[in-house]
């Protein structure tokens, strides 16, 4: 038998075991954290757990909080402020036979246990962990993956596998793969058998210590990439979350003692150790004269901070050299052997109906759900704050709905880092990506782009559907990021089309091998998905002329997109006995062909000849290169217009692209919205105006008569027709009467029918009826043998 | 004339890359590119010009290497694993296609997963089918193994040598010299790619005896588990005849 067999066998033969876990939470004065975490834990896939909570000295309402989980979990009390003594704690009080611990101020991912137990079905390893993503307001990053130690505390704590950085650089010997304390996991037995953890160290390097001593005595220590915890850290006794502010000295003593302790006894030569602790204050040291020299903190307190680390230094290397370690053998004399009794299960009956939890806020839906909250994955390549336009914004309008209706939301958008941070209601997943598939299209660019971003998603896709159990994915027509995971078929895929690529190159007259093959790849993306869901009827009309979809008639469905309500205060509609002497007429989106603006200007003059004292304000970012225009004038759109209309310049100003509070002040100090698009698949900014009580003007195109109610919100006008575009415009301006009617009957309408709510809704519907067929299909098929 | 590329270039390169995305090793053969350079740097350094090694740096450098070669096996060991599940799914994949959802059956062992995380009373006795979504749909692997079958032969393709052919020179009186020194560099470049394409077919090979005795052993499943059910269904149909007869 060759290795190869012997090691193909050891696999195969390899039994799922389900093991019983004890997740330990030891938590002081973080109640609102801990709340959070509590929920976030009731939707675990994995059932054999329970959970113990070790409350340290604590003066806010954490004990109140647990007591809405009497029954469930068990509350152990640890009286002093040492995080190694309250983890012995939990770990003697543990019946699993895994002991999980997790921090206070973390969510794990909803596969988190399961993916932990599917390790520990290999009998050799003894301790595990997972990927933290640390969750920040504008810094996120990956906090640890598959970190690894040396015995004098150098660490990488991110690395993109196990065979990054190896060997690493450094004065240490005996690196090690370590865990972090807010996602790390042990066989019972491991951690009794090594003492537990040394009670010297109150914060941090208690992990890490643990680590080296299970991998000297010979244990495994393997950490995974996945099973991930999404952290978010709350401010504690030691420390003020997202600023500088730290008992930092505690963190000297900690690894001074660990160099020693650990660096003696695996080895390493004395002056590497000196030199290492040297490092240790040194760098304590500059880091507080930098603080300084920012004015972070005065001079009083660079001195006290930097006599700390003296302080910090010395405990550490006379607690190092003169005592004993203090392990769990000698303080807990009273340790059992495991699981004598059973564990008591956290989970209840109605726990998997309990709604999404914010792991930021811990805010969460007041809806009571008769099932299952869903888990979906929507894709947008932009995605706000940092990037709004129309698919970014409709799909960040879903994913807050879908959150206040109880679900849980993942997007992935485009970002330089593969982080996770957590905006309105959704985690929000960022994907890199090279252009190194696909070598073959290099030459189409558009197609390339495509073809790896949506390769990339699909990765990321499939570690979602791994550690938190997605259930099905929602993409966007426009630049298909879906596409690759349809093809894939490893998971359902609903379709949200927009303005088809075939139809923008026909309007644009645009003709290329590159559009060409997008648009057949957006036709494929359709056929492969397993619902299509249009946001008006036009839509739908308008891909069934351009793409084949004969197959598929039954498998589409008409949501309209919906915005979120503004306050009532916030709307300014003016009094109509009393109408404004001057009047603003705005326009919102790119200045391109498709979007009406040669029409606008054309109709400009008309109107001010008529009315000469209104302005026009024309908001977002020139497009005339893309769409040729640039190419036929030499010009961009408003060189043009100042060129052809000098005398109206003071009438008409153009602001570019803009940002949101622009806009929305914008939208608050006009008097008439138009936007006379070709074509609006649905026409978003109509309802924007709307919603700020606006008479609307757009054309008879697309999706745009069902958002306006041609007579009653706005008046529709021809495509490219300037005539009807001025009148109705001189007609609006001149009765203001009307306009204020209209006005108000826009926001009506929009609150009856397109909030993002009411879109959510929609959206739920074809989920639940997706996954429902797939059940359905499951149990018809016979059991194939 | 060069032929348009259509979608159906396009589906076919995605459903390339999704299976190259199985078997890519991109991380291990860094790998062992860097070890090889760690190594070569080492021995520079330990054994180049200038002062004698201690014993406990030639020790610390074998340690290091020591320690690469054992993440590498054990990466290359969970990699294994990796294929083993990507097997086992492509076979489960395939016994529901033509289904246009092929996906949709996929979404079934999820659903069943839901049914048992909705099961749970809250009971750790509770059955659990842990880890292997796939675990209870044994296929039936005859496409695999045609496919297995045209991945042996093309395996076999990959291994013939290469051949190349030298342009002759046509510079007078040392046209001869540069002719001959130029199929001598192109010896050499044929000895060494072929020593690779070599190194590499090995590999596929044993790739592909790998997968062979995967889809092998699968089948063995498939049979108990079918011996199982009908052990199964006999044993119920039996005891339900006792309880019929104890009722009278």
């Amino acid at each position: 038998m060759s290795i190869a067999d012997g090691c193909t066998s050891c696999y195969l033969a390899m039994p799922n075991v389900e093991h019983t876990f004890s997740v330990i939470v030891n938590t002081t004065d973080r109640a609102a954290s801990l709340k959070i975490l509590l929920q976030a834990l009731e939707h675990q896939s994995y059932p054999h757990f329970e959970v113990i909570v070790v409350v340290g000295p604590t003066r806010d309402h954490t004990l109140e909080i647990l007591q809405d989980y009497d029954g469930r979990l068990r509350v152990l009390h640890c009286p002093v402020a040492n995080l190694s003594v309250s983890r012995n704690m939990g770990l003697l009080a543990a019946r699993g036979e895994i002991v999980a611990y997790i921090d206070d101020d973390a969510v794990p991912s909803r596969n988190w246990l399961l993916q932990l137990n599917r390790l520990f079905a290999n009998p050799l390893i003894a301790a595990t962990g997972g990927t933290v993503y640390l969750i920040h307001p504008e810094h996120s990053t990956i906090q640890h993956r598959l970190g690894i130690i040396s015995a004098l505390a150098e660490q990488y704590d991110v690395r993109t596998g196990l065979l990054d950085q190896l060997p690493p650089e450094g004065l240490g010997r005996f690196w090690t793969m370590r865990m972090m304390g807010a996602n790390m996991a042990y066989r019972r037995n491991a951690l009794l058998a090594v003492g537990g953890f040394d009670e010297f160290y109150e914060w941090v390097y208690d992990d890490t210590d643990l680590a080296m001593r299970l991998a000297a005595a010979g244990f495994l220590v393997q950490p995974t990439a996945e099973a991930p915890v999404y952290h978010v850290p709350a401010s504690s006794r030691n420390r003020v979350a997202f600023t500088f502010q730290g008992r930092w000295w505690i963190q000297t003593k900690a690894a001074v003692y660990f160099s020693i302790r650990n660096g003696r006894a695996l080895g390493v030569p004395l002056r590497n150790i000196l030199r290492r602790i040297g490092y240790f204050v040194h760098g304590h040291w500059l880091w507080n004269v930098d603080l300084y020299r920012h004015k972070k903190i005065s001079f009083k307190q660079l001195f006290q901070a930097s006599m700390l680390e003296v302080k910090g230094a010395f405990l550490g290397a006379t607690n190092a050299l003169f005592r004993s370690p203090v392990l769990l053998s000698e303080s807990m004399p009273n340790k059992e052997d495991p699981v004598s009794e059973p564990i008591k299960p956290f989970l209840r009956q109605d726990s998997a109906l309990q709604p999404s939890v914010d792991p930021v806020s811990g805010r969460r839906s007041t809806v009571t759900l008769v099932e299952p909250p869903l888990r979906v994955a929507l894709l947008s390549f932009n995605y706000p704050p940092e990037r709004y336009e129309g698919v970014g914004r409709s799909t960040n309008m879903l994913a807050r709905g879908l959150f206040e209706l109880g679900h849980t939301v993942h997007v992935l958008t485009h970002g330089s880092q593969p982080t996770t941070s957590y905006y309105d209601g959704a985690y929000v997943h960022r994907v890199p990506y090279r252009l190194n598939r696909y070598m073959q299209f290099r030459h189409l660019p558009k197609v390339h782009h495509l073809l790896n971003y949506s390769h990339a998603v699909h990765d990321r896709l499939l570690r979602l559907f791994l550690n938190d159990d997605i259930q099905i994915v929602d993409t966007p027509l426009w630049l298909t990021d879906g596409f690759v995971t349809a093809v894939s078929g490893k998971l359902p895929v609903v379709v949200r089309p927009v303005t088809a690529q075939r139809q923008i190159a026909e309007i644009q007259n645009q003709r290329d091998d590159d559009l060409r093959l997008i648009g057949e790849i957006e036709e494929a993306l359709l056929q492969h998905a397993q619902f299509i869901v249009a946001n008006t009827n036009a839509t739908a009309r308008a891909l069934h002329q351009v793409y084949s979809l004969s197959g598929k008639i039954d498998r589409i469905r008409v949501v309209p997109y919906g915005i979120e309500a503004v306050d009532e205060q916030e709307i300014r509609p003016f009094p109509s006995h009393r109408p404004p002497t001057k009047l603003t007429v705005l326009y919102v989106g790119r200045l391109e062909k498709r979007k009406g603006i040669q029409d606008l200007f054309a109709a400009i003059p008309k109107v001010l000849r008529q009315l000469p004292h209104v302005e026009f304000v024309i908001a977002g970012a020139d497009n005339s290169q893309s769409d040729g225009f640039k190419r036929k004038t030499g010009l961009n759109y408003p060189a043009y217009f100042r060129k052809r209309h000098p005398e109206l310049t003071a009438n008409v100003h153009f602001l570019g692209e803009v940002s949101e509070e622009k806009l929305h002040s914008l939208y608050q100090s006009c008097h008439l919205f138009v936007a006379p698009s070709l074509y609006e698949s649905f026409g978003l900014i109509y309802l924007e105006a709307m919603n700020y009580a606006k008479p609307v003007i757009g054309c008879r195109a697309g999706g745009i008569p069902e958002v306006v109610d041609d007579g009653v919100t706005g008046r529709l006008v021809d495509p490219e027709s300037p005539e009807q575009l001025a009148e109705a415009i001189v007609t609006l301006l001149q009765s203001p009467r009307m306009l204020y009617e209209y006005g108000v009957a826009g926001r009506q309408r929009l609150l009856d029918r397109f909030t993002y709510i009411h879109m959510a809704r929609g959206f739920e519907q074809v989920y639940r009826r997706v996954l429902a067929e797939a059940a359905a299909v499951a149990q018809s098929q016979p059991a194939h043998v | 004339m060069k032929r348009p590329i259509t979608v159906a270039d396009i589906l076919n390169s995605v459903e390339f890359e999704l299976l190259q995305h199985a078997l890519l090793q991109d991380d291990v053969s860094e790998s062992i590119q860097r070890l090889k350079t760690y190594q070569a740097r080492t021995r520079v350094e330990l054994f180049g010009q200038g002062k004698s090694p201690t014993f406990e740096e030639v020790v610390s450098a074998q340690f290091n290497a020591n320690e690469m070669m054992a993440t590498l096996i054990q990466v290359m060991n969970q990699r294994l694993e990796a294929l083993r599940q990507e097997v086992r799914q492509a076979a489960y994949l395939k016994q529901h296609a033509p289904l246009t959802s092929d996906s949709l059956s996929e979404r079934a062992s999820l659903s069943e997963r839901d049914s048992f995380s909705n099961r749970w009373p809250g009971s750790s006795d509770a059955q659990f089918d842990t880890l292997d979504v796939f675990a209870r749909h044994v296929s039936n692997v005859d496409d695999k193994t045609s496919t297995l079958g045209a991945l042996v032969d093309s395996i076999q393709h990959a291994s013939l040598p290469l051949e190349m052919e030298v342009r002759q020179s046509n510079v007078p009186l040392i046209g001869s010299l540069l002719n001959r020194i130029r199929r001598a560099l192109h010896e050499l470049v044929l000895f060494y790619t072929n020593k690779v394409v070599r190194g590499q077919t090995e590999i596929n090979e044993l790739y592909s005896a790998v997968l062979q005795e995967l889809v092998a052993l699968n089948q063995a499943q498939a049979q108990e588990i079918a011996q199982l059910r009908w052990r199964l269904q006999r044993l119920t149909a039996v005891e339900e005849s006792n309880d019929t007869a104890s009722d009278q």
